[in-house]
C-alpha cells in the first residue's frame, strides 16, 4: 500500500470523527474528575461516611492519573420545587463553566431525580452514576441512557436472620411500625412477609397507638423477637422521629428488638443487619471508576449489593442475656461498656503489683517468723536442758548432804524396828513403848519420803509448769538440802520468812533451783572464812505491795566491785571450778517469771544476792 | 563392890535417831546418856562409869571430829565409835587417826552396833586398867622428894653414881642414899624395874635437865558422872 492511500484513510477517519461526535463519546477519554451531588446538607452523617469510603476507594483503585472529586450538597429535603432547581442550576452552571466533569454521582433518590430533571440543560453528555437509590425510583426512570448506580433496598429476610440469631428457638415475630402504605422504604415488606408465614406466627403490631404498643411488647412470649420497622405517626396520631418512637417502647419490651437502620442503633434496639453508607460508597466508587476508564454506563448493570452489616447494641445483648457467639459472623458490637480492666488497666496493674509485693513480703515475713519460732523453740528447749543440767549438777554437789539427810531417818527406823523386836521378845512387852516406836517409825518414813519427793522434783526433767505456789513454802522445801549442807560446811543457816502468804506464779522447781544456786554460791564464798563467821541468811520480804523480795546474804569475801556487773553473764565465774552458768541461769529464770535479780556487797562484809518476783495478788493486810 | 553397867554416851543432833538408838541400847541392857551436841557432852560432869561414846560425825556446832579432838585433850579414855549418816574416806581416816574405835554408817544394824560397842567397852577396860596402873606409878613417883626425883631421872638413863654425883655436885654417898630411898619409895628391887616405870610414865623421852624433868600433866577423868537420859 502506498503512503498516499494511508494518508487518505487517515483523513477520512478524522473527518468521520469530527462529523460524528455523539456516536461514540467513548472514543475520546473522559476528564478525570467526578462531581458528587449529595441530596442532603453538608452535615449529613450518612454522606460523611459515604464520601470517605468513596474517596478512599477511588484513590486506592484508580488505575491511571488522579481523579478530582467535587461535591455539592443540594439540601433537597429542606428545599424543593422549581425555583430551588433554578437556583441550583444557575449556581452549578456558573461554577463548573470551565471545569470539565467526567462522571456525575447522584447520591440519594432525590439527587438522582434532580439530575434527571435538569440533566439536559446542564450536563447532557456526562454519564451518571447514582448511589443509594431505592428500586422504585430506579424503576421510575423514564430513560436510562448513560446511567448506572447502586441500588439500596431493605430486605425483610435480613431482619428474620437477625431475629433467629437473637432468639434461637424463634417461633413468633412481632412487627412494630406505621401502616405499610405510609412506610416509604419498607413498603415492600408487606409483600415479603407472607413468604415466612409458614415458619413463624406473626404478631401484628402495625399502626397501633404508642400506649398500646408499650402494653403489648411488655408481655410477649419467650420465643418471640420484635422487628421494628419505623413509626413516624402512631395509631393515636402522635408524630415521632423513628428512633424516638423506638426509644418510647424499647424500655418496656420483654424481648429483643431487631432493627434495620443504623440510625436506630443506640435507642433501645438490640441490633440487626443495618444499612450502612460505607459499602455503598465503595461500590459507587468502583462504578464511577469503570465509567471513567471507558466502559459505557449502559453496559454496567446497576449494583444491588448488600449494603447492610450486622451491628448490635452490647447493652441490649446483656439485657437479654444473648451471647456474642450467636451473632452473625463479622458483627459489630457497639456501646460495649469498657471492662474495669479497660478503664483502670494501669491502676489495676499497680494495685496487683502492690498486692503481689505485699503478699511476697508477708509470705517472707511468715517464713521468717516460723524460722524464728523454730529457733526460739530450739533455744528454749536447750535452755530448759541447760537449766536441768545445772540443777542435777547442783543436786550432785549436794549429794553428800542429801544422803546424810536420808540416812538419818533410815537409821532411826532400823534402830527403832530392832528395838521393838527386842521388846517383843520379853515376857510382858511394854506395849506403850512399842506403840511409840511405831509412831516414830512412821514419822521417820514420812520424813525420808519427803526428802525423796523433793529430790525427785529437783531432778525431774519435764515440761516447764507454770503454777501458783507460796514462795516461803518452796524455800522451806529447799531446806531439806540446804540445812544438812550448811551443817556439813559448818555454816550457820538463818532463815527469816515474811509472815503471811507469798503467792507467786512460776515453775516452782525453777525457783528452788535459783535459791539452791544462790545459797550454794554463798556457802562457797565463805569456805575460806573462820568457822564461827560463816553465816548464810535466807530472807523473804515484801517489796512494795506487788512484789516479794528474796535475799540470800552471806558473810564471805564479797564480790570485787568491778565484777558486780558481770557476774550474771554466762560463763563468767569468779570460782576456779565454776562453770559460769549458775548465776546466769538464775537470772534467766527470774527474768522469765517477771522478776529482777541483782547483787550487792554488804557494808559489814559479804555479798547479798536479791531477787524479786511479782506476787500473784496483793496479800490481804491484816 | 559390883562393877556398874556400862553407860553409852550418844551424841547426835537428830532427836529421832537419838531416841531410836537409846531404845535399842537400853533394850540391849546398856545405860544410855543422850546429848544433842558436843558442847552438851563437854559441859556435863565426866563419867567414872565404864562406857563409850557413840558420836555422830555431822552436827551443827561442834562436829564429831572436833569433839574427838577436845576429848583427847581432856585425856578422856572413853572410846569413841563414830556413827555417821554419810561417811567419806578423808573423814573416816581422820577419825581413826584420832583414835576412834570404829566408824559406822547409818543405818546400822543392831549386830554391827553392839559388836562395835562391845569392842569399845573392851577397849575401855584396857584403857582403864592401864590408866589405873599409870596412876599408881605416878603416885609413887610423886612421893619422891625433888632431889630424889633428879637422881631418879638420871638413874633411869643409865648414869653411874659417880656421874650423877658430879652432875648434881654432890658426893657419891649422898647419891647412894637417895637411890636406896628411891628404890624403897617406888617399891622396886632393881634399876630395870625403875626404868620400866619411867618408860611407862613417858619420862624417858623428856629432856634430861636434871631435877626439872617433866611429869605428864594429864589427869584421869574427874569423878562422879551421872547418867543423863536423852531429852
Amino acid at each position: 500500500m502506498g503512503w498516499a492511500v494511508r494518508f487518505a484513510l487517515c483523513i477520512v477517519i478524522a473527518v468521520l470523527a469530527a462529523l460524528l461526535p455523539d456516536v461514540s463519546w467513548a472514543a475520546s477519554p473522559l476528564p478525570r474528575s467526578v462531581l458528587i451531588l449529595d441530596q442532603s446538607d453538608s452535615d449529613s452523617a450518612w454522606y460523611g461516611v459515604f464520601a470517605a469510603a468513596f474517596r478512599s476507594t477511588l484513590g486506592a483503585e484508580a488505575s491511571a492519573a488522579a481523579i478530582a472529586v467535587y461535591t455539592e450538597h443540594l439540601d433537597l429535603s429542606r428545599f424543593q420545587g422549581r425555583q430551588h432547581d433554578e437556583v441550583l442550576l444557575a449556581y452549578l452552571r456558573n461554577k463548573f463553566r470551565e471545569t470539565p466533569i467526567g462522571v456525575l454521582v447522584a447520591q440519594g433518590s432525590a439527587s438522582l431525580e434532580f439530575v434527571m430533571r435538569t440533566r439536559t440543560e446542564l450536563w447532557p453528555a456526562v454519564p451518571v452514576v447514582f448511589a443509594a437509590v431505592d428500586e422504585e425510583t430506579v424503576a421510575r426512570l423514564d430513560h436510562r441512557r448513560d446511567i448506572t448506580g447502586t441500588i439500596y433496598q431493605l430486605q425483610f429476610g435480613k431482619a428474620v436472620t437477625a431475629a433467629r440469631a437473637l432468639v434461637p428457638n424463634l417461633k413468633r415475630v412481632a412487627v412494630v411500625g406505621d401502616a405499610w402504605e405510609r412506610q416509604a422504604v419498607r413498603r415492600h415488606y408487606k409483600e415479603q412477609i407472607p413468604a415466612f408465614v409458614g415458619q413463624f406466627e406473626f404478631i401484628d403490631l402495625i399502626g397501633l397507638p404508642m400506649a398500646e404498643i408499650r402494653k403489648r411488647v411488655a408481655v410477649l412470649p419467650d420465643d418471640t423477637a420484635i422487628v421494628y420497622t419505623s413509626v413516624t405517626l402512631d395509631g393515636a396520631g402522635a408524630s415521632y422521629i423513628p428512633h424516638q418512637a423506638l426509644a418510647a417502647f424499647a424500655d418496656v419490651a420483654n424481648r429483643p428488638i431487631v432493627i434495620d437502620a443504623e440510625t436506630n442503633i443506640g435507642y433501645g434496639g438490640t441490633g440487626g443487619f443495618v444499612a450502612t453508607p460505607a459499602p455503598v460508597g465503595q461500590a459507587t466508587a468502583r462504578l464511577a471508576l469503570r465509567v471513567l476508564d471507558g466502559e459505557h454506563p449502559s453496559d454496567i448493570p446497576s449494583s444491588a449489593g448488600d449494603f447492610t452489616r450486622p451491628v448490635f447494641d452490647w447493652r441490649e445483648l446483656q439485657r437479654f442475656g444473648i451471647s456474642e457467639s450467636r451473632l452473625p459472623p463479622g458483627s459489630e458490637i457497639r456501646y460495649r461498656a469498657p471492662s474495669l480492666w479497660d478503664q483502670y488497666r494501669w491502676q489495676m496493674i499497680m494495685v496487683l503489683a502492690i498486692v503481689l509485693t505485699q503478699a511476697l513480703m508477708i509470705w517472707g515475713l511468715l517464713v521468717e517468723r516460723r524460722r524464728r519460732q523454730r529457733a526460739e523453740r530450739a533455744s528454749r528447749s536447750r535452755l530448759v536442758e541447760v537449766i536441768h543440767l545445772n540443777r542435777t549438777a547442783t543436786a550432785g554437789a549436794l549429794s553428800a548432804s542429801i544422803a546424810h539427810e536420808l540416812n538419818q531417818p533410815l537409821g532411826a527406823i532400823l534402830s527403832n524396828a530392832e528395838a521393838a523386836e527386842m521388846l517383843l521378845t520379853k515376857e510382858s512387852p511394854d506395849l506403850d513403848q512399842i506403840r511409840e516406836i511405831l509412831a516414830d517409825i512412821r514419822r521417820d518414813d514420812q520424813r525420808a519420803s519427803d526428802i525423796i519427793r523433793h529430790l525427785r522434783g529437783l531432778l525431774k526433767k519435764g515440761e516447764v509448769k507454770l503454777q501458783e505456789f507460796d514462795l516461803n513454802e518452796a524455800i522451806r522445801g529447799m531446806l531439806h538440802f540446804l540445812e544438812p549442807e550448811a551443817i556439813r560446811r559448818g555454816v550457820e543457816l538463818k532463815v527469816q520468812e515474811v509472815p503471811g502468804a507469798t503467792p507467786v506464779r512460776a515453775d516452782h522447781i525453777h525457783l528452788q533451783q535459783v535459791i539452791l544456786n544462790l545459797a550454794t554460791n554463798g556457802m562457797d564464798a565463805m569456805s575460806s572464812c573462820a568457822r564461827e563467821k560463816r553465816v548464810l541468811a535466807l530472807e523473804t520480804a515484801l517489796a512494795g505491795s506487788s512484789e516479794v523480795e528474796v535475799s540470800i546474804v552471806d558473810s564471805g569475801t564479797g564480790i570485787p566491785d568491778d565484777k558486780l556487773n558481770n557476774i550474771f553473764e554466762t560463763f563468767y565465774s569468779t570460782k576456779p571450778q565454776g562453770t559460769g552458768l549458775g548465776l546466769s541461769i538464775a537470772r534467766t529464770i527470774v527474768e522469765t517469771y517477771g522478776g529482777r535479780i541483782w547483787a550487792e556487797n554488804r557494808a559489814g562484809g559479804g555479798a547479798a544476792f536479791r531477787f524479786t518476783l511479782p506476787l500473784v495478788k496483793v496479800p490481804a493486810t491484816t | 563392890m559390883t562393877t556398874p553397867s556400862p553407860v553409852i554416851h550418844v551424841v547426835d543432833d537428830d532427836r529421832s535417831f537419838r531416841t531410836a538408838i537409846a531404845r535399842l541400847l537400853e533394850a540391849s541392857g546398856y545405860r544410855v546418856a543422850l546429848y544433842e551436841s558436843g558442847d552438851q557432852l563437854l559441859q556435863g560432869p565426866p563419867s567414872i562409869d565404864p562406857g563409850c561414846i557413840l558420836l555422830d560425825m555431822r552436827m551443827s556446832g561442834l562436829n564429831g571430829l572436833e569433839l574427838q579432838e577436845r576429848l583427847a585433850r581432856l585425856d578422856s579414855i572413853l572410846p569413841i565409835v563414830f556413827l555417821t549418816a554419810h561417811g567419806d574416806i578423808p573423814t573416816s581416816v581422820q577419825a581413826i587417826r584420832g583414835g576412834a574405835e570404829d566408824f559406822l554408817t547409818k543405818p546400822v544394824t543392831k549386830a554391827t552396833l553392839l559388836q562395835a560397842i562391845e569392842h569399845a567397852l573392851a577397849r575401855y577396860a584396857q584403857r582403864r586398867e592401864r590408866h589405873d596402873l599409870i596412876g599408881s606409878l605416878r603416885a609413887r613417883v610423886s612421893a619422891l622428894t625433888p632431889r630424889e626425883s633428879a637422881v631418879f631421872a638420871l638413874v633411869v638413863r643409865g648414869k653411874l653414881n659417880k656421874q650423877i654425883a658430879h652432875d648434881l655436885r654432890t658426893s657419891e654417898r649422898t647419891v647412894k642414899a637417895h637411890r636406896q630411898s628411891i628404890m624403897k619409895k617406888l617399891n622396886v628391887r632393881s634399876v630395870a624395874e625403875a626404868v620400866s616405870i619411867a618408860a611407862k610414865l613417858g619420862m624417858l623421852s623428856a629432856p634430861v635437865d636434871g631435877a626439872d624433868a617433866k611429869m605428864p600433866d594429864g589427869h584421869p577423868p574427874a569423878e562422879g558422872v551421872d547418867s543423863t537420859k536423852g531429852q
